[in-house]
């Protein structure tokens, strides 16, 4: 897809003429704009939107939430609520012009010539209907379709979605479904009526990388077969790399820069493009010692700046970027809103984070983050831990069995990062949950300090507890809604008596706020009343409060956008050098593992399969499961790759851990398994210098 | 879904033979002898010879673990002893009445669903709106209105417009069918009016959330067309809730008839009620609360199964 090179602005009226377009696009926005009204004014959500979409391709929509990405979206599919206002200069979908349909004509046209796949598989689907009712009634409705011949549709399209035993399961509810299962359901439903278009907000954000990356590959390898073009709207920039043909990039309701995604990935020509990319941690490549991030939050939709949106945090603001907004082409024929692409394209200017409130952000220290050394013995070990939980079936069923840990020993020293890594249900959050003995362990003992706190007595549980703390994912629910950052922060100062009185107790509360980046008046306000970001921060101090020695960091950065990604991954950096912790990291995105952590332990249906040092184990896993799942994450760097180069197939979905496979529990989706793997399990080998692997290949 | 009836059946028994143990020693606390009270209530003059006889006749001279044990016995056996005051059987005495209040029951329970759906889903759909509030004033209006009061009100209302009112004395159905139907109608109207404003509050708040559930922007999204995105992907989950408070209602439902009964002068199950706690007549006291215990339990238990056959997931786990 070639990008015309005819000066556009966005504001203008007239779209892009495409020189080597083979077709009119499927889709053709012209300055399109959405305004919600609400109690505290008019919210500008997408101003002035334009792009086009041709059959075949792939286009995503890339932004940080907040960017206005899915609103643009459903304001295309006429799905937007009472309060939201649409207006464009056009936009065509199929040379129809969508704002002068009528609703009726626009409810047509839903699910028909356009069909759109949401975040949630898991309340995307309606719970008391099944599948196939589901499934059915675009084809009955659109299509009109007999009972039977949307029945004989349903299957087809069940099977082309790699559903397993259709005929069956079409007759059974969601909540029987796993996610992936569930999301393949709804690009059967998006695909029933063979449309045009095919939208997919954030379609696997949800899921693990596993099944994120079966369900990427199924939705590019339809949409190129069917001639669907599709729009998929995403944060996740390597998924951008690995998939997109071309990648628009939205920021405060604006394009800030649009073009094929190997141009802007390779020569980003707008500064919020570099700074993103910047902010990514990678997979490949030289290890940076911090993430050149991007300082402070996405502004407010209520008060957004006249100009480039992204003005007050670049580092390279001029006065002309407040004052006239123009979409220009650039020099490698995308387009960017950047006053200074020519700059950037001469290469006078580069992305860099502004170093301004010195660490306050948790950026301006350039010193590099030093791996701890594991001379004074560790500080946790772990001896053959185990979990199980029983479930009942019923009154008088069987007592289940799920063993959620399963003879797993480790150690980690002072001072040093471990990061566990495994697809959801692999038991990295029940482990962290025993260390922390926040659970009882069925087996196995954890040594703290050389102490067993396996056994210990109240007393002494209060003390180990000092030590250790927790940041837990969605700072959303882990902070308590009814209470001020200040109490949040000094309550457990008090309680352990760490302080002598409460006016110590903020003393240290408003360090503390300063250390994570946030200001002292922060302590006066509520949760709600921070962003995301900063409420992780909060999250953070609150763990600082208690001077522990040890944290776990249970997903800590994955509710983040990037550029907050970045900022929190080099806050946490920053305070282990400053206060000597160690980090239990657990983590699904193992770019972000790769960047914070010196050790990994990779886990499978409760086992350690691998545990490798960093450098080992990004340059070669060894574990076939850890290579499956270093091929599934989709990375940045991919975007240069060859389309043909196609990442490792990754068999199906993991098995129930109600009944694991015998031997090697990975064995049935592993693509190297031999018939002496369902024989017995493989113990964890110690291949030297820190490694172990459990795989029979190594014996 | 075997193992979940037994287990569901279980639990229902445990509970009545804590209603039993309960109300038995409940009963016994109260000051006053009934049996006397039998005798001298209506001015009549009883010995003490007498009165250790008739004491004797209805077991009252037992120690209190005997009386217990033959009224648990007794109702293993569901044999529920006879009346003090009429010394008939206590199952003579319900199974002639219970047919009027259960027919009335749940004709109230009928009116208390069906007039609930159009305010419910009216004030769901213009969420905000003046017919929200209003709709919003009337079932908060239904709700503080009590029952008998508005029975009343509503044959006096029938009296100064029409002149009528349904008969007052026992019609039989096969004699003359429409004047026991209107007999029936107006007090369960009047029973269903007042539920059906906590059903309408609580079906527009349910509505609501599912409204703004992601599957109801998928079907959106598919081309499904208002109507039945309302009916049929939002009312079937919105439902869920309000069959749950419509099981817990209906024990409400029992209370509310009892005075209702009275206003309409309808011999059912409620009079009867009145009648026991007027004469102290305990058997039939304790009879009448574990037919209502029984009708709670057996009304929590098909609730249950109600949800299991709406709601899936209940259904398989």
């Amino acid at each position: 897809m070639e990008t015309s090179t005819t000066v556009i602005a966005a504001q203008a009226a007239e779209g892009v003429p495409r020189a080597a377009a083979p077709s009119a696009p499927v889709l053709r926005v012209r300055n399109m704009s959405v305004a919600f009204t609400t109690d505290e004014g008019t919210v500008t959500a997408v101003r002035g939107l334009s792009y086009d979409v041709h059959a075949g391709e792939v286009l995503a929509i890339v932004g940080e939430s907040g960017s206005g990405k899915s609103v643009s979206s459903l304001g295309v599919m006429g799905l937007l609520p009472g309060n939201a206002k649409v207006t464009a200069d056009a936009i065509e979908f199929a040379g129809t012009d969508l704002t002068r349909l009528s609703r009726a004509e626009m409810r047509q046209l839903r699910g028909h010539g356009i069909a759109m796949i949401f975040q949630d598989p898991m309340t995307a689907l309606n719970p008391v209907m099944t599948v196939g009712q589901q499934l059915e009634e675009p084809l009955r409705q659109h299509l009109g379709m007999t009972a039977r011949q949307a029945r004989a549709r349903a299957l087809e399209l069940l099977a082309l979605v790699g559903i397993p035993d259709a005929a069956n399961r079409i007759n059974q509810y969601p909540h029987q479904f796993s996610g992936g299962m569930r999301q393949r359901v709804m690009i059967a439903i998006g695909l029933s009526c063979d449309p045009k278009l095919l939208i997919a907000d954030e379609p696997t954000t949800a899921l693990d990388v596993t099944i994120q990356a079966q369900i990427l590959e199924l939705m590019q390898d339809l949409c190129a077969r069917l001639r669907v073009a599709l729009v998929f709207i995403t944060h996740n920039l390597g998924v951008v790399a690995r998939y997109a043909d071309r990648v628009l990039v939205m920021y405060g309701g604006r394009m800030l820069e649009e073009g094929r995604a190997a141009d802007v990935f390779q020569s980003p020509r707008h500064l919020y493009t570099a700074g993103l990319l910047a902010s990514v941690p990678t997979l490949v490549g030289p290890l940076r010692n911090r993430l050149e991030g991007i300082e402070g939050t996405p502004p407010n939709p209520l008060h957004l700046p006249p100009g480039c949106p992204f003005a007050p945090r670049c580092s390279h603001r001029i006065d002309a970027c407040g004052a006239a907004w123009q979409v220009l082409a650039t020099d490698v024929g995308s387009l960017s809103a950047c006053v200074r692409a020519p700059e950037m394209a001469s290469g006078a200017i580069a992305w860099q984070p502004a170093d301004a409130e010195g660490r306050v952000m948790g950026l301006a220290s350039r010193q590099p983050v030093k791996p701890a050394a594991a001379d004074e013995g560790p500080l946790v070990r772990v001896q053959g831990l185990e979990k199980t939980y029983t479930l009942k079936d019923g009154f008088f069923g069987p007592a289940l069995k799920v063993k959620a840990v399963r003879d797993v020993s480790l150690t980690i020293a002072r001072k040093e990062t471990v990061g566990v890594v495994g697809e959801s249900g692999c038991g990295k959050s029940t482990l962290a949950r025993l260390l922390l003995r926040l659970e009882e362990p069925t087996a196995g003992t954890v040594h703290f300090r050389g102490e067993d706190i396996t056994h210990q007595g109240d007393r002494a549980l209060r003390a180990f507890r000092r030590h250790t703390q927790v940041v837990f994912q969605d700072p959303y629910s882990s902070l308590n809604p009814r209470q001020r950052i200040g109490s949040i922060l000094t309550e457990p100062m008090l309680v352990h008596g760490i302080v002598r009185d409460a006016d110590q107790a903020r003393g240290n509360a408003q360090r503390l706020l300063q250390e994570v980046g946030l200001r002292p008046e922060h302590a006066e306000r509520f949760p709600h009343q921070l962003s995301g970001g900063q409420r992780q921060r909060v999250a953070i101090a609150r763990a600082l409060a208690m001077e522990p020695e040890f944290i776990v960091c249970d997903e800590a950065v994955s509710a983040l956008d990037v550029s907050v990604q970045a900022q929190v991954v080099n806050l946490l950096a920053d305070l282990q050098q400053e206060h000597q912790l160690s980090y239990l990291f657990i983590g699904h995105d193992l770019a972000v593992v790769r960047q914070i952590a010196t050790r990994v332990v990779v886990m499978y249906l409760g086992r350690v399969v691998e545990v490798a040092d960093r450098e080992a184990f990004y340059r070669e896993p060894l574990h076939p499961y850890s290579r499956v799942l270093l091929a599934a994450v989709p990375s940045i760097e991919q975007v240069s790759m060859a389309r043909a180069q196609e990442p490792a197939a990754i068999l199906g979905e993991p098995p129930s851990p109600l009944s694991p496979p015998s031997g090697c529990a990975f064995r049935t989706r592993c693509p190297v398994a031999k018939a002496e793997c369902a024989a017995t399990v493989p113990p964890l080998l110690d291949l030297g210098s820190g490694r172990q692997v459990a795989c029979i290949r190594f014996h | 879904m075997l193992s979940f009836l037994v287990k569901r059946i279980g639990q229902l028994l445990f509970t009545l033979w804590c209603v039993a143990t309960l109300i038995f020693f409940m009963l016994r606390v109260l000051p006053g002898d009934p049996v006397e009270f039998k005798y001298t209530s209506e001015g009549g003059v009883i010995t003490a010879e007498q009165l250790q006889q008739q004491r004797q006749r209805f077991g009252f001279d037992k120690p209190l673990v005997v009386q217990y044990g033959h009224w648990i016995a007794g109702l293993a056996q569901l044999e529920l002893g006879t009346s003090i005051w009429s010394e008939n059987p206590i199952a003579q005495e319900i199974g002639t009445r219970l047919g009027v209040t259960v027919q009335l029951a749940l004709l109230a329970l009928a009116f208390g669903l069906v007039m609930a759906l159009p305010p419910g889903i009216l004030g769901a759909l213009s969420r905000g709106t003046w017919l929200d509030q209003l709709i919003r004033v009337l079932t908060v209006t239904g709700q503080s209105v009590p029952s008998f009061w508005l029975a009343m009100l509503v044959i006096l209302a029938m009296l100064a417009t029409f002149g009528w009112i349904p008969a007052i004395e026992a019609v039989s159905f096969r004699e003359r069918p429409w004047e026991y139907l209107a007999q029936l109608v107006v007090p369960a109207a009047v029973v269903g009016w007042r539920l059906s404003s906590v059903n309408a509050r609580l079906l527009r708040s349910s509505l609501i959330e599912v409204l703004g559930q992601d599957y109801v922007r998928t079907a959106h999204a598919k081309g499904v067309g208002p109507a039945r995105v309302v009916w049929r992907h939002a009312l079937t989950n919105a439902l869920l809730p309000t069959v749950t408070v419509l099981g817990i209602e209906f024990a409400g439902l029992l209370g509310g008839l009892v005075v209702t009964e009275q206003v309409f002068n309808i011999n059912g199950i409620g009079r009867l009620l009145m009648q026991a706690i007027s004469y102290s007549d305990l058997a039939l006291l304790q009879g009448l609360v574990m037919l209502f215990a029984l009708i709670y339990v057996t009304v929590g238990f098909a609730v249950d199964i109600a949800h299991a056959l709406l709601d899936p997931r209940i259904r398989v786990h």
